[in-house]
């Protein structure tokens, strides 16, 4: 008797149906991609802010340096050029005040730029003294202006870094 | 043995695509990881001043409160605009958070065009709560 031959399907197909998973994982990492922030480091500058005891004095003779970022302004405009006139001979004030964006440092009363203040700040620095800094900020001025001057500190090594507002400033409003 | 009789085997032509998944899967994992990452705490309307060298972020306390300050002055805490008023109540419960200690980091990262007048308003704010431990932020690069 001859043998009956059994015929068997053919196994289902085991395997997994990848194409369309690809499809869908390389429209996410498209995504991500295309959505990422770009990788900016960002730094902190400590600050120290006047105590809420009315009776500190900021003006204490203890304190060393004091540095006032201002803002030029049509009511200083006279004793401010006066100042520049002092100072830099043969340069036009408008040009000195432009190029440092209508601010600049007073330091201890004198009107400096951010090299002058490096060059005093290089003293201390070489005298291995930390002393305290009192920075006066005029309500006008702009944020990165001072940014940029406790950046100068912290490039000297001075960490004892105080932040107070010029006492008696407005902010004009918005241009 | 003759080469004749050697059998010939046919190289598979598909490409090899296992390998090629576990990257992409890994390279979505790590976009999902950074993407989330502190997306609540930071306004990306904010453009940081330059500051090339202050003191890196290298491990930050979880106390830590972040205060956005933009170009017109308005606060936001978390995603979330804020009043003066509402953020001096804000850091008074943070205080109470944590009783007796008033070293909470504050971390202020003011936008660099907003007039510095909105920056001693809300660091008034702060005076008024009795905390001192402030920062700014810049960008390093």
């Amino acid at each position: 008797m001859a043998k009956k031959q059994v015929k068997l399907n053919p196994p289902p197909d085991a395997s997994f149906p990848l194409s369309s998973m690809i499809d869908v994982v390389f429209l996410l990492l498209i995504f991500f991609l295309v959505t990422q922030k770009p990788i900016t480091e960002e730094v902190l500058m400590n600050v120290d802010l006047p105590a809420p005891d009315p009776t500190t004095n900021p003006n204490d003779p203890l304190t060393p340096i004091t540095i006032e970022v201002v803002k030029y302004s049509r009511d200083n405009a006279d004793e401010i050029e006066k100042r520049l006139a002092s100072l830099k001979e043969g340069e036009s004030v408008k040009e000195v005040l432009e190029k440092e964006e209508m601010l600049y440092y007073l330091y201890n009363s004198s009107v400096k730029e951010s090299r002058d203040i490096r060059r005093e700040l290089q003293k201390f620095k070489d005298a291995d003294s930390n002393p305290t800094i009192i920075i006066k900020c005029d309500a006008n001025a702009r944020f990165r202006k001072l940014v940029r001057l406790l950046d100068i500190c912290n490039e000297y090594g001075m960490d004892s870094l105080n932040l107070i507002k010029t006492p008696g400033t407005r902010m004009d409003p918005e241009p | 043995m003759s080469q004749r009789n050697r059998p010939v085997t046919e190289e598979a032509a598909s490409v090899p695509i296992s390998s090629m998944i576990d990257i992409v899967f890994l390279l979505i994992i790590f976009f999902i990881v950074t993407a989330t990452l502190d997306k609540d705490l930071q306004d990306e309307t904010i453009l940081l001043a330059d500051a090339p060298n202050g003191r890196p972020v290298v491990k930050q306390d979880p106390r830590t409160i972040t205060i956005n300050l933009r170009k017109d002055g308005t606060m936001n805490v978390a995603g979330r605009t804020v009043s003066p008023p509402e953020l001096t109540a804000l850091l008074e419960n943070a205080k109470k958070a944590s009783p007796g200690d008033l070293s909470i980091p504050i971390v202020i990262r003011g936008d660099r065009r907003v007039q510095f007048g909105h920056a001693a308003e809300l660091m008034d704010a702060i005076t008024k709560t009795g905390l001192y431990k402030v920062s700014l932020t810049g960008l390093l690069e």
